[in-house]
């Protein structure tokens, strides 16, 4: 079933085929974890947002048709989802999860030990400057960088102009310069 | 251009998505601040790209299968849907309602609530219209989107209909109907799959919404 295209897997899950939607969550959860893990910082949250975001595309299922990506429909879910998730963070006044105790490479047992202390270092240092960006901005360079999507389907998930995401992802990147710097990142 | 926007197009250069691709190669040949200004673009995007993929938990798509086995995929109906809020946001307007009657009577509403801004009667239809147009603007938009999202009825002494329907875009639940939008579902569809009941509901709930910020 690995090499059927999302939108068959949607039409047999829509007919009551469970396995065809598992094989969906399957390929799709790394890169939405990825997404909300970059975007809220934490990865319980990630997890039970991503999670959130499968459940709910299931529970439309009926009203999916093939007129857009899949993915665009899924990761336009997974946003709507973590910009809430920020909202309400934002609003009880805790913000999101500090990066260090986040980062994934440094637990990875292949590594040697100081060369994964060091992996653990840029990668905590490159996300606590990435959650200093504003979410509009983290979004577009997250859904470039890390998600692999194009301008077109990064201004569909985040419904605005192209244009728009041209300018927004030059600005995080300046932005995320800047921050590195600050952090003393530009040495790494 | 500025350099702001020879910035961008830098930026958009490394993506592959810049308008005059040949003429940044150009600049890029004849001028090497831009050239080292490019070099540091390709470094930041390779260490971010570097980032770790998360592990995913071995029990994630268990516990998703196990919560989408509890799930109906059918269409739920728009009472079912509706419910919760609804329930919510009456039970809050009927303690409003007898807490202002018995505190002060001018609280209390003299007639039913209608849905009416500087332009008039707003109908359901035309209610979920604005609502879906406005969450989708402000989806490109995340000042307007925060602005929609913190507006806190508690704090309102009136709601204008704009607010209102701003309010109800930025609602959780209301992501159901953004779905179906997002899905392409034309609109006529989405009314055409409410009933009499169904929409005298919606319009409840709107009045609900409206009632509670202005007597709360």
């Amino acid at each position: 079933m690995s090499g059927v295209d999302d939108w068959t897997l949607v039409a047999r899950a829509q007919a009551g085929d469970t396995k065809a939607f598992a094989q969906l969550v399957r390929r799709y959860q790394r890169p939405v974890m990825q997404f909300c893990l970059r975007m809220v910082g934490s990865a319980q949250d990630a997890e039970e947002i991503a999670q959130d975001t499968f459940v709910r595309v299931y529970r439309h299922l009926d009203r999916l048709e093939p007129r857009a990506k899949f993915s665009t429909l899924l990761f336009g879910i997974a946003r709507n989802l973590t910009l809430n998730f920020l909202r309400d963070a934002q609003r009880r006044g805790g913000g999101v999860t500090d990066p260090m105790e986040t980062h994934g490479a440094v637990g990875d047992e292949r590594l040697r030990p100081d060369r994964a202390a060091r992996l653990g270092e840029i990668e905590a240092m490159l996300m606590r400057a990435m959650q200093r960006l504003s979410p509009e901005h983290r979004e577009v360079l997250v859904l470039r960088e890390l998600n692999g999507m194009d301008y077109e389907g990064i201004a569909r998930v985040v419904k605005c102009r192209k244009g728009t995401v041209k300018s927004r992802l030059a600005r995080a990147r300046a932005q995320l310069q800047a921050q590195l710097e600050a952090l003393g990142g530009d040495r790494l | 251009m500025s350099d702001k926007e020879i910035w961008q197009e830098l930026s958009a250069y490394l993506d592959g998505e810049a308008a005059d691709s040949e003429g940044i190669a150009r600049l890029l040949e004849s001028h090497p601040e831009y050239a080292r200004q490019f070099d540091a673009l390709r470094r930041l995007s390779h260490q971010v790209k570097s980032l770790a993929p998360p592990e995913v938990h071995p029990g994630f798509l268990t516990r998703v299968m196990a919560e989408v086995a509890e799930t109906r995929p059918a269409r739920a109906s728009w009472l079912v849907r509706f419910g919760a809020p609804l329930a919510t946001a009456g039970a809050a307007v009927i303690v409003v309602l007898v807490g202002a009657v018995v505190l002060r009577a001018v609280f209390a509403p003299e007639a039913p609530v209608e849905l009416a801004g500087n332009g008039g009667a707003v109908t359901a239809e035309e209610a979920l219209f604005e609502a879906l147009e406005a969450r989708a603007a402000a989806g490109g938009d995340i000042d307007a989107w925060a602005e929609a999202s913190f507006f806190d009825f508690d704090d309102a002494t009136d709601v204008s209909t704009e607010d209102l329907i701003t309010g109800l875009a930025a609602e959780d639940w209301f992501d159901e109907l953004v779905l179906a939008w997002e899905a392409d579902e034309d609109l006529d569809t989405i009314i055409g799959a409410l009933n009499d009941y169904e929409r005298a509901t919606f319009n409840e709930l709107l009045q609900s919404y409206r009632e509670e910020g202005m007597t709360i």
